[in-house]
C-alpha cells in the first residue's frame, strides 16, 4: 500500500483531527489571502488619507523675512518659476522631496478696501510612479473663499474683475475657519496676472518623501539635499502635518508587520498541537511500523505527508474563502478604492506553495517525536 | 538460527535501575518452536523484543543465522527484521482505517506489485480462513480473527522466525488454541517460532518450553515437554 494512500485512508478514519487542522489552517491562509487581495486597496486608501492630510513642506526663497512670513503666511519675495524644475531635475530630489507644486500667493485690494490673499498653483511634478494630488484650476476661472464669496456678494457661475481681467467663479468654498476662508484660489498664470508678478513664484510646496528612523533628523536631510538642488531656497517642515503622515503610514505598516507574524504563531501552534495529539493517538501505529521493519523516514513520511495533503486542502479552501470575504466585505471597508479589490490568481498558486510549506513546518517537531518513540513502549500498551 | 549470548537489559527507572534481562544464554535450532514462560515482569517479552531487533540489549549478543544483529545499522536491521522476522502481539495492533486485506498489504515491501499484494493476501487469509472477511474492518472481527489477521501479516514476507508476545493473552481457550493450532501448523511449514506467554495452553504443540524468572532462565527447564 503506497504512503499516500495510507494517509489518505488514516486522514479519512480521524476526520476530527484533520478537519480541525485543515479549519485552522484555512482561516490563516484567508486572513493571508482576505489581506493580499484588498492591500492595493488599502494602500490607496492610505496614499488618500495621507494626502487630504495635505503638503508638510514648504520652499521659499532664502532671503524671505519669517516674521513677515509667518504674520503674512506666504513670502514677501519670489524666485523664478523656473526653479521648481530646476529642482524636479536634480537627480536626487525625489528620494527626499515629492509633489512639487509652485505657488504664487499675494494680498490684493479689491474693491471698497477689501484685502484678501490670491493664491495661485501651478501643475504638480510628482515623482516616478505617482501621481500629482489634488486638482488643478482652469485658467480663467476662480474658487472664492467663504468670506470673500460672502462679501462680494457673488456665487457659483457668476464672474469677478480682478486686475482687469474678469474671472468665472467656479466655486465657493464652505466655512474653513482659516485663513482659507480670505483667500480667492486660482492659477498660477493668473495669479501672475493679478498679483502683477509674472514668471514669478514664491513658493513650492512638497511632502517629504523620507522614511527616516527615530536617531536620524528628517529636516537636517531635506536642507542638505535642497541647499545642492536649490541654493536660492529654504525649506520649513510642518511638523504636525508631517508627524501625522508618518504616523498614519507607520500605523498601516505596523499593523501587517503584528498581525502576520501573530496569524502565523496562533497558526503554528494550532497545527502543530494537532499534529502531536495525532501522534499521541498512533502510538500502536507506529510501534507496528517499526516491528514490520519501516525506517524512520517512512514514518516522518507519514506525518509530514498528512501535513502537506492537509495544506494544500487548506490553500484551495483558504484562497476561496478569503477572495469572497475580499471582494465581499472588501468594498464596504475601502469605499473610496473599491474598484482595487480584484481577484488575484497568483495568490492560488502562493497559497498551494506557502500552506503546505507552513504546515509540515508545523508537524517537523510531533513527526522528530513519532520518529524517536520507543517501539517497544508503544507495542507493549493497548 | 537464534543464539543469545550473555545477553543483559538494564532499564533506568524514576526508582533506580532495573535489570530486565541478566547475562542470559539461550540458542534456539531453525524450525524450532519454543515456549518462553514466566510470570509477568520477568522479562519473556523484553527478550522477544531483543531477538526482533527491536530494543538494544545493554550487554551480550544477539545472533541471527549468524549475524550479529546489533552490529548491523539501524537501516539494515530494519530491512533485516521485514524480510526475516515476523511479530505477533497480544494486542494484534491492526490499523483501525485499513480492512483486513489493507493490514495484511501492510507489511509488504513498496517494491512488491500491487497484483502480487493482492494474491499474497488473499492465499494467507484463505490459509487462515479469512477470505471471506477481507473487506471488513478490524473492529467488525472477533478477538481470535483479528489475531489471525495479525498472523496473517506476519507471514506475508514468508520471514525465517515467528516472534509471538503473548498472542493467545486477549482469548478466550477456545480461540486461544485455535491460535496455537495455527501457529502449529506453520511451524510444521519449517518456520522457527518463539512464542512467550504466562499460560499454559499450547505446550503441547511446542518442542520446547523455557521457564523465566527474574531475568534469568530457570535451571533445568528447557526440556521438552513431551
Amino acid at each position: 500500500m503506497s504512503v499516500f494512500s495510507l494517509i489518505v485512508r488514516e486522514l479519512w478514519f480521524r476526520k476530527g483531527n484533520a478537519l480541525l487542522s485543515v479549519i485552522g489552517l484555512t482561516a490563516a491562509v484567508a486572513v493571508f489571502v482576505g489581506f493580499r487581495t484588498t492591500s492595493e486597496a488599502s494602500r490607496k486608501e492610505t496614499i488618500r488619507i495621507t494626502r487630504d492630510i495635505g503638503f508638510n513642506l514648504r520652499i521659499i526663497p532664502r532671503e524671505t523675512d519669517m516674521v513677515a512670513f509667518w504674520n503674512h503666511g506666504f513670502s514677501d519675495r519670489t524666485m523664478d518659476q523656473s526653479a521648481v524644475d530646476r529642482l524636479a531635475g536634480y537627480e536626487k530630489v525625489f528620494m527626499t522631496y515629492n509633489h512639487l507644486t509652485p505657488s504664487l500667493q499675494g494680498e490684493y485690494s479689491i474693491r471698497d478696501g477689501l484685502q484678501v490673499i490670491v493664491s495661485g498653483e501651478g501643475d504638480t511634478i510628482a515623482g516616478k510612479g505617482k501621481k500629482p494630488m489634488g486638482f488643478r484650476i482652469k485658467p480663467g476661472t476662480v474658487h472664492l473663499g467663504y468670506q470673500v464669496a460672502a462679501k462680494l456678494g457673488v456665487s457659483k457661475g457668476q464672474s469677478i474683475e480682478l486686475g482687469g481681467n474678469t474671472y468665472q467663479v467656479a466655486e465657493t468654498l464652505i466655512e474653513a475657519g482659516t485663513d482659507e476662508d480670505i483667500r480667492i484660489y486660482t492659477s498660477l498664470e493668473d495669479a501672475q496676472a493679478i498679483l502683477d508678478k509674472p514668471g514669478r513664484i514664491n513658493e513650492i510646496r512638497a511632502i517629504d518623501c523620507l522614511c527616516l528612523t527615530s536617531d536620524q533628523d528628517p529636516l537636517s536631510i531635506l536642507r542638505d539635499e535642497l541647499k545642492k538642488a536649490l541654493p536660492e531656497a529654504e525649506v520649513l517642515q510642518m511638523k504636525s502635518i508631517a508627524d501625522a503622515r508618518a504616523r498614519q503610514r507607520q500605523m498601516m505598516d505596523n499593523y501587517m508587520a503584528m498581525a502576520t507574524p501573530a496569524i502565523l504563531l496562533v497558526c503554528g501552534a494550532w497545527l502543530g498541537t494537532l499534529a502531536m495529539l495525532n501522534v499521541r493517538e498512533r502510538k500502536s501505529e507506529i510501534g507496528i511500523y517499526r516491528a514490520l521493519g519501516k525506517g524512520s523516514w517512512s514514518i516522518a513520511g507519514l506525518i509530514l505527508g498528512k501535513a502537506v495533503i492537509l495544506g494544500v486542502m487548506a490553500g484551495v479552501l483558504g484562497f476561496g474563502l478569503g477572495q469572497w470575504v475580499a471582494l465581499h466585505f472588501g468594498p464596504k471597508i475601502f469605499t473610496q478604492t473599491a474598484k482595487s479589490i480584484q481577484p488575484d490568481f497568483t495568490l492560488l498558486w502562493m497559497a498551494l506553495i506557502i500552506a503546505p510549506l507552513f504546515s509540515a513546518i508545523a508537524a517537523f517537531i510531533p513527526a522528530s517525536l513519532a520518529v524517536r518513540q520507543d517501539p517497544v513502549e508503544n507495542l507493549r500498551i493497548g | 538460527m537464534i543464539e543469545c549470548q550473555s545477553v543483559s537489559k538494564l532499564y533506568q527507572t524514576r526508582k533506580g535501575v532495573v535489570e530486565s534481562l541478566r547475562d542470559l544464554d539461550l540458542a534456539v535450532g531453525k524450525g524450532e518452536f519454543v515456549i518462553i514462560r514466566g510470570p509477568s515482569g520477568c522479562g519473556k517479552s523484553t527478550l522477544l523484543f531483543l531477538l526482533g531487533g527491536m530494543l538494544h540489549p545493554s550487554g551480550g549478543r544477539v545472533m541471527i543465522d549468524g549475524q550479529d544483529i546489533y552490529g548491523m545499522s539501524e537501516s539494515r536491521r530494519n530491512a533485516f527484521r521485514a524480510e526475516r522476522i515476523g511479530f505477533i502481539f497480544q494486542m494484534f495492533h491492526l490499523l483501525p482505517f485499513l480492512d483486513v486485506s489493507g493490514n495484511v498489504e501492510l507489511a509488504a515491501p513498496g517494491s512488491v506489485a500491487s497484483g502480487a499484494r493482492t494474491e499474497r493476501s488473499r492465499q494467507l487469509l484463505d490459509t487462515l480462513g479469512l477470505l471471506d472477511r477481507a473487506s471488513h474492518r478490524p473492529d467488525q472481527l472477533s478477538a481470535g480473527e483479528r489475531q489471525r489477521v495479525a498472523i496473517a501479516r506476519a507471514l506475508f514476507n514468508e520471514p525465517d522466525v515467528l516472534l509471538a508476545d503473548e498472542p493467545t493473552g486477549n482469548l478466550d481457550p477456545e480461540n486461544a488454541r485455535e491460535v496455537f493450532k495455527n501457529l502449529s501448523r506453520i511451524h510444521r511449514g519449517g518456520k522457527t517460532l518463539v512464542v512467550v506467554t504466562h499460560g499454559s495452553i499450547g505446550d503441547e504443540y511446542a518442542d520446547r518450553v523455557i521457564r523465566l524468572k527474574n531475568g534469568s532462565i530457570v535451571p533445568d527447564s528447557t526440556a521438552s515437554p513431551a
